[in-house]
């Protein structure tokens, strides 16, 4: 009976949780709690907790609780409890009450009553805090539709938009110029920044992206130039997340398609304006046959047969087949880490690279975790005056020497702030929740955040020209880019879109060559050794019965 | 007292036998909760999730009859029929490569151990630590050996370059045979420690017998050892059969969800098609085909299991 004691004993703990030996988090009891859940990965919590201070400062005698005798509220922020797509398992039974994250699903949550309506704040203008203007004014237009577009909760708002986070290819200005890695004004390879250079993907003259690869076929001459005629390596990525390789295809798809274009992927041209696509019909030889089209709900399969795709793949295959890496980006031990640390480095570790795969909140990201710091140590230098690094934006045709791109952001992080609808039966709780999360979107909140982590938010705001000059180089290309682009309308209300959103975003790469299917066009041509048009290919192939397997989401006929 | 009158006297309701069996059911209460919900209940509820889909317009979940399982066959939106195949050819080498180092070498090797010889305290050592250590940590100690150490050692000292360790080779043969080197010697422990054990059930009496018929090391081992720990060979094939459909060979750990498709196996697939439709914005839309999926193999696991545990009963040598 001993032992059968001592074995029920045992079988309890684990279903207590151990929460009778977990040492609960020390709070202030003179003050009311408010939990908030940051995920921290790229922008840091270091924003967030300026906020938190200055919060709390504001508030020190205020009473939340009132009765309590609580005077005050201790903003307690939790970095790592609550994760990214993960949270909607979580959020009704979590203890944290506000959120910024990434990867969340707004549409999704909004609709299962996970998050509370945030209505009141956003359209109210808040003098208290210093404002002239609602939030909801310092949206745009389409982030307001999509916000309040949640199904059967329309014209309410349940969160609101957090951080921008591009995914895309960063340079090394500093490698471009010392290598003559620009291109002059005769089309050709050789130019410095003191030198005349041509117009870039923009086609413009005179504005930052001048001398930068146009079109897709400079893009790889300036690939093999790099490779064959310099020191340096044209890209670094992490080969231990191999996924981090779709972004150079997929900034490569958005910049050749731009803000319609890509807009199509989400609203299947079912709005009043039909957005034509270049369409791959056919082969001759190796040279595709491209056809405009417009691609609708019946013919979604299209999306994979995009011209744009065509190129991606083909450039992408390049890199891999001619070695246009560094030796580590294909070890799977190469974290994304590794990767920004030897980007940094770089030349001065007698290995310099010219470009690297990743999203715009690397450079936040390294300095948050001591990775500029150790290179500044290491090599004994600033890194803020002695570095130059940029976002690169990317040629949007495919062949040719001209650009003619209006600059297209895409916005893939789907981050969002919001407040868990479970404290929604405590009032005080609410109300504190409420004010915090106002608080978090004032103009110079705004200002702050993109002071703090270089990132940009989608609201209406600006900087000083004193403000702007604070900024980092890298952050303050990251301003300029995003001011002078389009950013595509990820938002949608599609059934169609919602029953496919997980193939046309996060496996839109999946390809089907002869017996194998890869997952990732990376062990495409890596491991598999694909051809570019094979790869291509293949992607339409898992998409034939498309019209048949969806039949049930069409709203009208084609 | 509650108390019942018999003809003869009364007895108390709270006798000594009821007690303890209300002892009893209360300590077994928790852990049949726990099977019931946990085993039962989860069971349950994926076996009538392969039955349904979800209606992404109303956000419920809907009768299906047999569609998922049509989809496992026949494949639709990229869940592609052709990774399941490299799926199963690769669960089946796995399977086979592990069976034969398994009986091939795990056997003498326990066989050496159990006799004693120079250098068996080493063997264990070296062969149980795995099993002692976190999987994760083996895996990490293993990959970064492997892709960053060796290449190292190998420039270092011989002057050899190599492009990359197994894991991150070109070739699909090079990774996979990377990934089976890791997997048997993760392995080799756990067979040996079953091994010796059951060797060292057998009866002293019989290996004197032996030696009396002037038995040699190597007939001792025919006729005496390997029959006696038919039984556990027997128990790990078995075993191993039902593995084969859920075995990933450790390629989340060393992937994530990265792993080539020519190196996969059906419980990495599974795996890793379940944890990217967790991640997604409806998971309920990727559950019932992965239910029906699990389902299918189900059928074809508990027969052939079941099969191979009959067949291997009435075949093997006795120790007789």
């Amino acid at each position: 009976m001993f032992s059968c004691c001592l074995l029920c004993a045992c079988s309890v703990l684990p279903v207590a949780g151990g929460g009778l030996f977990i040492q609960t988090e020390k709070i202030d009891e003179t003050k009311t709690q408010l939990y908030v859940s940051n995920y921290d990965g790229g922008v840091g919590t270091q924003w967030l907790r300026d906020i938190a201070d200055k919060f709390e400062e504001k508030y020190k005698d205020y009473e939340f609780e009132p009765g309590s005798g609580k005077k005050g509220v201790e903003v307690k922020i939790d970095t790592n409890k609550d994760l990214r797509s993960d949270l909607g398992n979580k959020i009704a039974t979590s203890t944290n009450n506000v959120y910024f994250g990434e990867r969340m699903f707004y549409t999704e949550w909004a609709q299962k009553g996970l998050l509370l309506d945030i209505s009141d704040i956003v359209t109210t203008v808040n003098a208290e805090y210093g404002e002239t203007r609602s939030i909801e004014s310092k949206l745009s237009d389409e982030k307001k539709a999509m916000l309040t577009g949640v199904k059967g909760k329309e014209g309410k708002y349940y969160g609101l938009p957090h951080y921008e986070g591009f995914l895309g290819v960063n340079y090394n200005v500093d490698v471009f110029d010392q290598n003559g890695l620009y291109f002059g004004t005769d089309g050709k390879l050789g130019a410095t920044l003191a030198d005349a250079r041509s117009a870039g993907p923009d086609g413009q003259p005179n504005t930052a992206d001048d001398g930068l690869p146009a079109t897709i076929a400079q893009f790889k001459t300036l690939c093999r130039y790099i490779n064959n005629n310099t020191d340096a390596k044209p890209f670094v990525w992490t080969g231990m997340y191999n996924e981090y390789f779709n972004i150079l295809m997929d900034a490569l798809v958005t910049a050749q398609l731009g803000k319609e274009g890509s807009e199509v992927f989400y609203n299947f041209n079912l709005g009043e304006k039909k957005v034509a696509s270049q369409v791959v019909t056919g082969f001759n030889g190796d040279t595709p046959i491209i056809e405009t089209q417009t691609i609708g709900e019946t013919t979604g399969d299209k999306l994979w047969q995009l011209a744009a795709s065509y190129y991606a793949a083909d450039f992408a295959q390049s890199v891999i087949e001619n070695g246009w890496h560094t030796d580590e980006s294909v070890g799977i031990t190469y974290s994304h880490t590794d990767a920004q640390r030897d980007f940094i480095n770089g030349a001065r570790a007698n290995k310099p690279v010219a470009m690297l795969i990743d999203g715009n909140y690397w450079e936040n990201e390294a300095r948050n975790l001591g990775t500029i710091a150790a290179s500044e140590n290491n090599y004994n230098y600033d890194y803020d005056t002695e570095s130059d690094f940029a976002w690169m934006p990317l040629p949007g045709v495919a062949t040719g020497t001209e650009g003619t791109t209006k600059m297209t952001l895409k916005d893939s992080m789907q981050s969002f702030a919001f407040i868990n609808a479970n404290i929604a039966n405590d009032e005080n709780k609410v109300k504190l929740a409420k004010m915090f999360l106002q608080f978090c979107f004032t103009d110079s909140a705004l200002v702050d955040f993109t002071l703090t982590t270089g990132m940009t938010r989608d609201y209406d705001y600006t900087l000083t020209a004193a403000q702007e000059s604070t900024l980092g180089k890298y952050a303050r290309s990251i301003w300029n880019y995003r001011k002078t682009s389009e950013l595509v309308n990820t938002a949608s209300t599609s059934a169609l879109f919602a029953a496919n959103q997980e193939i046309l975003l996060n496996t839109y790469w999946r390809s089907q060559v002869g017996s194998a299917t890869y997952d990732r066009p990376y062990t495409a041509f890596y491991t598999g050794g694909v051809t570019a048009k094979d790869f291509f290919n293949g992607l339409h192939k898992l998409h034939e019965n498309w019209a048949s397997e969806n039949r049930e989401y069409f709203v009208e006929a084609d | 007292m509650l108390a019942r009158q018999t003809d003869r006297k009364l007895v108390p309701f709270w006798n000594k036998k009821r007690k303890r069996l209300l002892f009893y059911t209360c300590m077994m209460a928790l852990p049949v909760t726990q099977v019931l919900i946990f085993y039962f209940g989860v069971n349950l509820n994926s076996l009538l999730l392969a039955f349904q889909k979800y209606d992404v317009n109303t956000g419920t979940m809907q009768f299906a009859f047999l569609e998922n399982f049509k989809r496992v066959f026949t494949g639709d939106n990229g869940n592609a029929t052709s990774e399941i195949l490299y799926g199963i050819r690769n669960s089946l080498l796995a399977y086979f490569i592990g069976l034969a180092a398994s009986l091939g070498l795990g056997v003498p090797f326990a066989n050496a151990i159990y006799k004693r010889v120079p250098g068996s305290g080493l063997f264990k050592v070296i062969l149980y630590l795995p099993q002692v250590l976190s999987l994760v940590v083996m895996s990490i100690i293993y990959m970064n050996f492997t892709e960053e150490a060796v290449p190292q050692l190998l420039n270092d000292l011989f002057h050899i370059k190599i492009a990359s360790g197994p894991l991150s080779a070109r070739q699909p043969s090079a990774i996979f045979a990377g990934i089976m080197f890791f997997n048997v010697f993760m392995g080799f422990g756990t067979n040996m420690l079953m091994y010796t054990g059951a060797m060292s059930s057998v009866s002293p009496s019989t290996k004197e017998a032996a030696k009396v018929d002037g038995a040699n090391a190597w007939q001792e081992f025919i006729h005496v050892t390997v029959p006696s720990v038919w039984p556990t060979m027997c128990t790990l094939i078995t075993v191993g059969i039902a593995g084969i459909f859920v075995n990933q060979l450790n390629l989340f750990t060393f992937y994530n969800t990265g792993a080539t498709v020519q190196v996969s196996s059906l419980g990495y697939y599974i795996y890793k098609a379940t944890y990217r439709a967790n991640q997604a914005a409806n998971p309920n839309l990727q559950f019932p085909y992965l239910s029906a999926f699990g389902i299918i193999m189900t059928l074809f696991a508990a027969p052939l299991t079941l099969g191979m545990r009959k067949l291997l009963e009435k075949v093997g040598p006795r120790p007789e």
